[in-house]
């Protein structure tokens, strides 16, 4: 039923909002939820427990409600009790197998017996009923059904920054961040909650002006300069530095604080007694939110349960709601003094003391009709023969709390069970973390405003504005929650977890049977484990476990309490993602010229260039032909290119790799090696003497980072009288290689480019196409040819004149598939390919270039241990039979010799150029001699034969480098 | 044999902003976009991302990077992480004890002097040829709010502070300048990321009503 309108009610009272829910129309009003909208129109019945698929209602309206939640077109698990109706809703309850009313799975709770604490785990103790009960779970288990055709959302995903962020607007958090504000700190303030104001907005019993101190610092808040109010934000965890998460609607902010309050309140705990979860009987607290946020009447006809003073607030409320109260059942021994009992027995309630509720009762809808009344004793025990029906259409339970401390418990706050208060508080904050209100154990209205004003000075302070003072912050006079407020039945249905449908008896076996610590309870149980996460139980099965085992809920403890606090959408945590990719400045280049790219660590690099009507083996073949037959252009802009400078930088190269550079003339390059300290072999590149004290070297492209800042930490630690820079990013580099590269690059510079004036493994300084270059005569494809560096800036102006320079001997690109081959066919190997974590250089023939004569390089000491042990394995070439036609053994298959390992393939690839299959491949030492044959195990399991031999398999006289004019 | 054509400089970001671009100039010998369509204008003051990778720019480090620069008549920032705008508009960023970025602006040449000059002792050259961004406008720091950890908004021109941080992934270099129409901030990053950067950038400012600006629209905060 509908209200007239509340001082601070959420609706939009000139729209009406037309849905449907479970194929009924409805109708609500703006700014309802859906769970309110419903219940004002005399639907209480809005959703299916989990388990038991017993029949629910609202239970907190606090965003707990986990057995009302709804599907919403291709939103699922949308949380009816807090989420707005919106017009042309079509909302389904998630739960339940043929809807709502005629549920199929309704009568499951009849086979209560059989479906014990822990069943699943045991059911999964027979392995040959395994599948069945797999399918079983699968089907019945699972909320909501997912669209798989649901659109990408790209939301954002930002970062915020503030000096003090206050988590709650209720009235402590809003009296924080206005101490806060006025100290001149930039304050943002965030309230899960639509609008701002928290409990001071709707726990009034029936005083109005009680509302007026939130009203009032609500309003400052809003006029506040250094204030940010975000509602419906919640923050969703607690990360190291006053980190947090906040959610909305649409996105995820990373918001960093200089300091944190924590002023997110308590969740109201049901009490426990058969039959609970009854739609009808729902916390206090939610009866006031319906009241004053959606002015909606909870009860025509009400019963109050309760043990604190909120509970006489709540049937103030009713009353001034214009329900009647039958009664208020307080589970405390006797009444405390107050002016709300007083206004109560004035408006002639029945104030019942040392009672509680034995059971509800349903109607034929299964929603609540009426209760039993019970008196207990001081332990909680039924007094026999004091059970009293009493009729009813709502139940009010108000007899505890449990602190919202998650974000305290991740922040690293260390808690104590206060036995007043019956409740856990916080005895140690971290720094920069600070609490205030009923998180902080404080519950009185003027008690909390005071707590922010402490906490919102202290906050400050800590950001750097301001100085924190003393605020006397009034104790608390009496508990404001019962220490067990459970009633026992002999039938059981007295809930304790409404997510998983627990009941106190489960908790009861599951301690019989060991489970009798906190965290395996909650494990064996499942309690706390439900979409809720324990918001409404894990404090009740703390204080049944206590009682169980005989411990105070200070010794039993609390489970660990993990982000997120409440659930994200899967589309907020993904945000819109950021994942570098690194492209040479050639990269256009290439895409004009048809490449196909391939991911080469951040790198997107040319695996070839496609050719219309030729397959991609076919392209690469060809790439390699012009290569060998022509020329060919290849872009190696993502080596590692760095320059090291100084009197000692030669002796810097001589530590840091195993041949000696200090010997090298200018103009000259040499092949190095890199190791690490245990010897194994870690990269590898070229060095080119520019100067006597100024080298130019490269490194592997994936290693470039690496080795990069390993070379800078250990520039620092040897403090040599060098310099060096990364010109990685700095630099465009090609190769430009063939028989033909020498005519194609003269035309384009006027450099001395005879063997005699330009010799392999020279490097030279000049000028191409007016470019200033840095020239190597390399080859690692094993054709004349000179690999060219330039600035970055120049590179594809370059690289446009040397193909335009080229297009009369027949010149194309070539990308790293043809640069394989061609290196396979010299035997020249690639670190991390034909090496693992474990090669060392004599592994790999590189004993030349590894001079342990020197007095010290990264590595030495270790090569020369490794020097004096016989070798494990070695890497040799090898072919496959001339004629070969079988499947092609793939790299990494192994070599298998009487039946065990003997090495593996590490790489092969057919070449054009020898004929026949060939690869590189670790074999046993016993194995190398060319012409020794072995086999390769494929993945089918069958052998290929194939033989060692030597390298290079072309060209094995270098006689391309010569001169051939 | 002679060079069949003078070398043009090619922008890190001109693969990115080519399908797009309406109108092409040459500054400083290299291909930049002057424009991208008629709402250009219109972006800069909300969020405008524009190439300013045409300006010439040397690096130099070393403990007597400092003294050297100085002989040449290149005043230093005191402090590292901190900026110089000298007189002639020439940026001096300083981005460690003894590493320094000079950037001209359009005609400047300290760049050049600094490339023709031998370096002295315990002096390292470092070429730069990074991809210079600036980012306009009021929702300048939302953008980066989207893109970076970094609160930008301590960037305060007065104090001439310089970050490096990481946005969207990449490593970049940042300060705050104060331009006619407002602050704004440049970004220095490698260039072989600076396409990754500079569409991601323009996407991310397309949501908050910008996007990329030719520098016909950049105006002033090109030339300065």
């Amino acid at each position: 039923m509908r209200l007239p309108a509340m001082p601070d009610e959420w609706l939009d009272r000139s729209r009406t909002v037309r849905f449907r829910f479970e194929g009924r129309a409805f109708e609500g009003v703006a700014g309802d939820s859906i769970a309110s909208a419903l219940w004002a129109a005399g639907q209480r019945t809005q959703g299916r427990s989990f388990k038991y698929h017993r029949v629910r209602g609202i239970l907190s309206a606090a965003n707990h409600d986990v057995n009302v939640m709804v599907q919403d077109g291709q939103k699922l698990n949308t949380r009816g009790d807090v989420v707005a109706v919106r017009e042309g809703m079509d909302l389904t309850a998630v739960n339940t197998f043929g809807g709502l009313a005629k549920d199929r799975a309704r009568h499951l709770g009849m086979f209560a017996r059989f479906l014990p604490v822990g069943f699943y785990y045991k059911a999964f103790h027979n392995k040959r009923l395994f599948p069945m009960w797999e399918r079983v779970f699968r089907r019945i288990t699972g909320l909501g059904v997912v669209d798989f055709s649901t659109p990408h959302i790209r939301t954002a995903k930002r970062y915020d920054f503030c000096d003090v962020l206050v988590i709650g607007a209720g009235p402590s958090g809003l009296s924080a961040a206005l101490s806060a504000a006025d100290a001149g700190a930039r304050v943002v303030i965030c309230d899960e909650n639509a609008r701002a104001g928290g409990s001071g907005l709707y726990q009034l019993g029936g005083d109005a002006v009680r509302r007026q101190h939130t009203r009032s610092l609500l309003d400052k808040v809003k006029a506040h300069a250094n204030i940010r109010l975000l509602e419906g934000t919640y923050a969703g965890a607690y990360y190291a530095d006053q980190w947090v998460p906040l959610i909305d609607a649409d996105k995820m902010t990373k918001m960093r604080a200089k300091a944190v309050i924590v002023a997110s309140g308590a969740f109201e705990q049901p009490a426990v007694f058969r039959n609970n979860d009854l739609p009808g009987v729902m916390n206090g607290s939610a009866m006031q939110r319906l009241i004053y946020r959606y002015a909606v009447k909870p009860a025509g006809n009400a019963v109050v349960l309760a043990a604190n003073a909120d509970g006489y607030r709540v049937a103030l409320d009713l009353i001034a709601a214009g329900a009647s109260v039958a009664a208020v059942l307080d589970m405390r021994a006797s009444v405390p003094p107050s002016a709300q009992a007083d206004a109560l027995r004035a408006k002639g309630v029945e104030i019942l003391a040392g009672h509680a509720v034995y059971e509800a009762h349903a109607d034929g809808k299964g929603e609540l009709a009426g209760i039993t009344a019970c008196r207990i004793d001081g332990s909680g025990r039924v007094v026999s023969g004091s059970q009293r029906r009493i009729a009813c259409d709502g139940l009010a339970m108000s007899t505890g709390w449990a602190p919202a401390a998650n974000l305290l418990y991740q922040a690293g706050t260390k808690m104590r069970f206060d036995e007043l208060l019956q409740q856990f508080v916080p005895d140690q904050l971290p720094e920069g973390v600070f609490a205030c209100g009923r998180v902080n154990g404080v519950f009185k209205l003027e008690s909390r405003i005071a707590d922010g004003q402490r906490a919102g000075l202290a906050a400050a302070a800590h950001a750097g504005h301001g100085s924190a003072a003393q605020v006397d912050v009034p104790p608390e006079t009496e508990s404001p929650s019962h220490a067990w407020p459970i009633v026992a039945h002999p039938d059981g249905k007295n809930f304790v977890d409404f997510d998983e449908d627990l009941q106190v008896k489960d908790f009861e076996n599951a301690v019989q049977e060991g489970y009798d610590n906190i965290e395996l309870l909650k494990r064996f149980s499942t309690v706390g484990m439900g979409p809720s996460q324990g918001k409404h139980s894990n404090m009740t099965a703390l204080r049944i476990l206590a009682r169980l085992t005989g411990k105070s809920p200070q010794q039993v403890g609390t489970t660990t309490a993990r982000p997120f606090f409440h659930p994200v959408p899967l589309s907020h945590l993904a945000g819109r993602g950021f994942s570098p990719q690194r492209h040479s400045p050639l990269h256009g280049r290439h895409a004009a010229l048809g490449a196909v790219f391939m991911q080469a660590g951040a790198w997107e690099r040319p695996e070839y260039y496609a050719v219309e009507g030729k397959s991609r083996i076919d392209c690469i073949r060809e790439e390699a032909r012009r290569v060998r037959t022509a020329v060919a252009l290849i872009d190696v802009g993502t080596l590692g290119k760095l320059e090291i400078r100084g009197p000692q930088a030669a002796e810097f190269l001589n530590r840091c790799y195993t041949g000696r550079y200090d010997n090298m003339k200018v103009g000259a390059t040499r092949y190095a090696v890199m190791c690490d300290e245990s010897g194994v072999l870690s990269d590898e590149g070229v060095v080119a003497r520019i100067a006597e004290d100024v080298f130019y070297f490269t490194t592997t492209s994936s290693g470039a980072a690496t080795v990069y800042r390993e070379l800078s930490r250990l520039n620092i630690e040897w403090k040599l009288d060098c310099g060096l820079i990364n010109l990685t990013g700095s630099y465009s580099a090609m190769n430009l290689a063939g028989p033909a590269s020498r005519k194609v690059l003269a035309q384009l510079t006027d450099m001395d480019l005879s063997s005699a004036a330009f010799p392999y493994l020279a490097v030279r300084s000049g000028s191409v196409a007016g470019i200033p270059v840095r020239m190597m005569r390399v080859g690692f494809v094993g054709e004349w040819g000179y690999e060219i560096h330039v600035p970055a800036e120049y590179g594809p102006t370059l690289w446009d004149a040397l193909m335009k320079a080229g297009e009369g001997a027949g010149i194309g690109p070539f990308g790293v598939e043809a640069q394989r081959l061609l290196r396979l066919e010299k035997g020249h190997l690639i670190v991390s390919q034909d090496t693992d974590g474990l090669t060392n250089p004599f592994e790999v023939g590189m004993d030349w270039a590894v001079k342990l004569d020197k007095p010290f390089f990264t590595g030495k000491r270790s090569l020369q241990i490794v020097k004096k042990m016989p070798l494990k394995r070695k890497l040799v070439g090898f072919r496959l039979a001339e004629n070969y036609s079988g499947e092609v053994p793939k790299e990494c298959h192994l070599i298998i010799e009487n039946g065990d390992i003997a090495g593996r393939v590490t790489s092969i690839s057919w070449s054009p150029h020898v004929g026949r299959y060939i690869g590189l491949a670790f074999v046993l030492p016993s194995m190398t001699e060319p012409g020794t044959p072995f086999s390769i195990r494929i993945t089918d399991g069958s052998m290929v034969a194939a033989e060692v031999c030597s390298t290079p398999f072309f060209d094995p006289k270098d006689e391309r480098q010569k001169e051939i004019e | 044999m002679n060079a069949p054509f003078a070398p043009t400089r090619i922008s890190p970001l001109f693969d990115e902003q080519a399908p797009h671009a309406a109108k092409w100039t040459q500054v400083e010998t290299m291909q930049s976009v002057a424009a991208y369509g008629s709402a250009d204008a219109a972006r800069v003051p909300l969020a405008g991302i524009g190439d300013l990778s045409f300006r010439r720019r040397a690096g130099v480090k070393g403990p007597g990077a400092a003294a050297w620069l100085n002989a040449l008549g290149i005043a230093t920032p005191e402090r590292p992480n901190s900026y110089l705008r000298l007189d002639d508009g020439t940026l001096v960023l300083r981005m460690g004890n003894t590493e320094f970025l000079v950037e001209d602006v359009a005609g400047g040449s300290r760049a050049a002097t600094m490339l023709a000059t031998a370096p002295s002792a315990g002096v390292y050259p470092v070429p730069r040829y990074d991809a210079a961004l600036v980012i306009t406008g009021r929702n300048a720091i939302e953008l980066t709010r989207q893109t970076c950890a970094f609160d930008f908004a301590s960037l305060s021109p007065s104090a001439q502070a310089l970050v490096m941080t990481s946005m969207v992934g990449v490593g970049v270099t940042a300060i705050a300048l104060d331009g006619a129409d407002g602050t704004y901030f440049r970004l220095w990053c490698d260039g072989t990321y600076g396409g990754y950067l500079w569409a991601t950038l323009v996407e991310v400012a397309a949501d908050l009503g910008g996007g990329a600006v030719g520098l016909d629209a950049l105006g002033r905060v090109a030339q300065q």
